[in-house]
């Protein structure tokens, strides 16, 4: 009775919980499912909302937001979409009302800044060139609306299918490719301005 | 089955999903069937691998939490909880004052004033009435057993088999006691009272002492009573 379910079967060599599994344990008020939840998604939200709001406070205000709505709404979560959507859909909306609650723009520079500091040091040449590299990179993805940044991030740094995508940001599938369209060819025209 | 042939417009809108292996099979099918014969698009496909992969090498090595951060957001959830717990209690209270001021008309708390006046008479008569009958009698004294019992907010009823009453430490988290409930297979009954007692029953089958004494341990339980 101590343990949940998934911990046991751990224990016993089986394969660890689904998220589906832990948000129904979660629903269920189980605390450890929701740490264990907690953990999974923690990478992939931070890095997601740090490079959608510029901010490493903000990005951990609206990380804890959107765990709470977690919490709190377990027991909704119908299964007719993935867990992953369910949670980087609620992730966008709570970025959305963080940004306009602050009433500003993403930080580019702060996002580089961040990131530098999380990165593991390499040779100083290297570090220089990736420093380099990050800035424009940034600079360039807040020259983009918030949601053809996500569909940026939520398709590069996470790999989700258009269908997914529409899913998270509660659009049209031809939406979600028009964005995309737009946005890479905006990225592409900056990042050679830069260049040169 | 032939299969459809994709425009060039509509193949350059996918190519992201197609680079990241996120297509449908057949419709990486069709995206491969038109590379092929298309050299504009297989341009295009090495402009979008370069672009992703300059965004993935700006990317960060993906992070853990820190160890203080889960307590700070279960502060949160809680927090979260109680505000939610009061609004309704908040809402719930103005419906209340809202249907009790509606009713209360100048007609009905003139014949609400009545009522109260004639009970009051009602109730001073009586009490004459018993005080001088009894004069001069002297007072019987009750013993014990024919005492009347007086039952106050501390006043411990009677509990039912295989029940007990916990009374936890004030800076116990709901989830804490929700979880120390669910390992000790107790079924919560009733509670919390004005006091903060619970009362809950054990298992059927629960060695009572033992769960008792497992409770009388845990540093989060202040009181457990209904076992010797």
């Amino acid at each position: 009775m101590s343990n949940p379910i998934w911990k046991i079967e751990r224990r016993l060599g089986a394969e660890a919980p689904s998220d589906s599994r832990l948000i129904a344990a979660v629903a269920r008020g189980d605390r450890r499912s929701f740490e264990a939840l907690y953990r999974r998604y923690y990478p992939r939200l931070f890095g997601y909302l740090l490079n959608l709001v510029g901010s490493r406070e903000l990005a951990e205000e609206v990380l804890d937001d959107t765990m709470v709505v977690v919490w709190q709404k377990a027991g909704g979560f119908e299964r007719r979409s993935k867990a992953s959507t369910w949670i980087f859909g609620i992730a966008y909306r709570r970025a959305l009302k963080g940004l306009t609650r602050r009433r500003r723009e993403p930080e580019t520079a702060e996002s580089a800044r961040v990131l530098d500091e999380l990165s593991a040091p390499d040779s100083p040449e290297r570090d220089l060139g990736r420093k380099e590299l990050r800035e424009s990179m940034f600079s360039a993805l807040a020259e983009l609306s918030i949601e053809q940044r996500s569909v940026v991030l939520l398709a590069y740094f996470e790999d989700l299918p258009y269908s997914e995508i529409a899913s998270v940001l509660e659009c049209p599938v031809n939406t979600v490719k028009t964005r995309m369209f737009h946005a890479r060819r905006r990225l592409r025209a900056l990042l050679s301005a830069e260049a040169q | 089955m032939k299969m459809e042939i994709l425009g060039g417009d509509h193949v350059r809108e996918l190519l992201p999903w197609f680079l990241i292996d996120a297509l449908e099979p057949a419709e990486a099918k069709r995206v491969a069937a038109h590379l092929e014969v298309c050299s504009g698009c297989r341009a295009e496909v090495e402009a979008e691998r370069a672009l992703r992969d300059a965004l993935r090498a700006a990317a960060t090595p993906r992070i853990a939490p820190h160890a203080s951060s889960f307590v700070r957001l279960m502060e949160q959830v809680e927090a979260a909880e109680r505000r939610r717990l009061g609004t309704r209690a908040l809402r719930l209270g103005s419906v209340v004052r809202e249907r009790v001021e509606r009713w209360l008309t100048p007609r009905r708390l003139r014949i609400a004033a009545l009522v109260v006046a004639h009970n009051v008479v009602l109730v001073l008569a009586v009490v004459g009435i018993m005080s001088s009958g009894g004069r001069g009698q002297p007072e019987a004294v009750p013993d014990a057993e024919q005492a009347p019992r007086f039952e106050t907010r501390s006043s411990e009823r009677p509990l039912g088999a295989h029940r007990l009453r916990i009374v936890f430490r004030d800076d116990v988290a709901i989830w804490e006691i929700v979880d120390l409930l669910r390992e000790q297979r107790l079924e919560l009954v009733s509670g919390p009272s004005q006091v903060g007692a619970f009362e809950v029953e054990a298992a059927v089958d629960a060695e009572l002492a033992g769960v008792v004494e497992h409770l009388r341990r845990d540093p989060r339980v202040r009181l457990v009573a209904g076992w010797p």
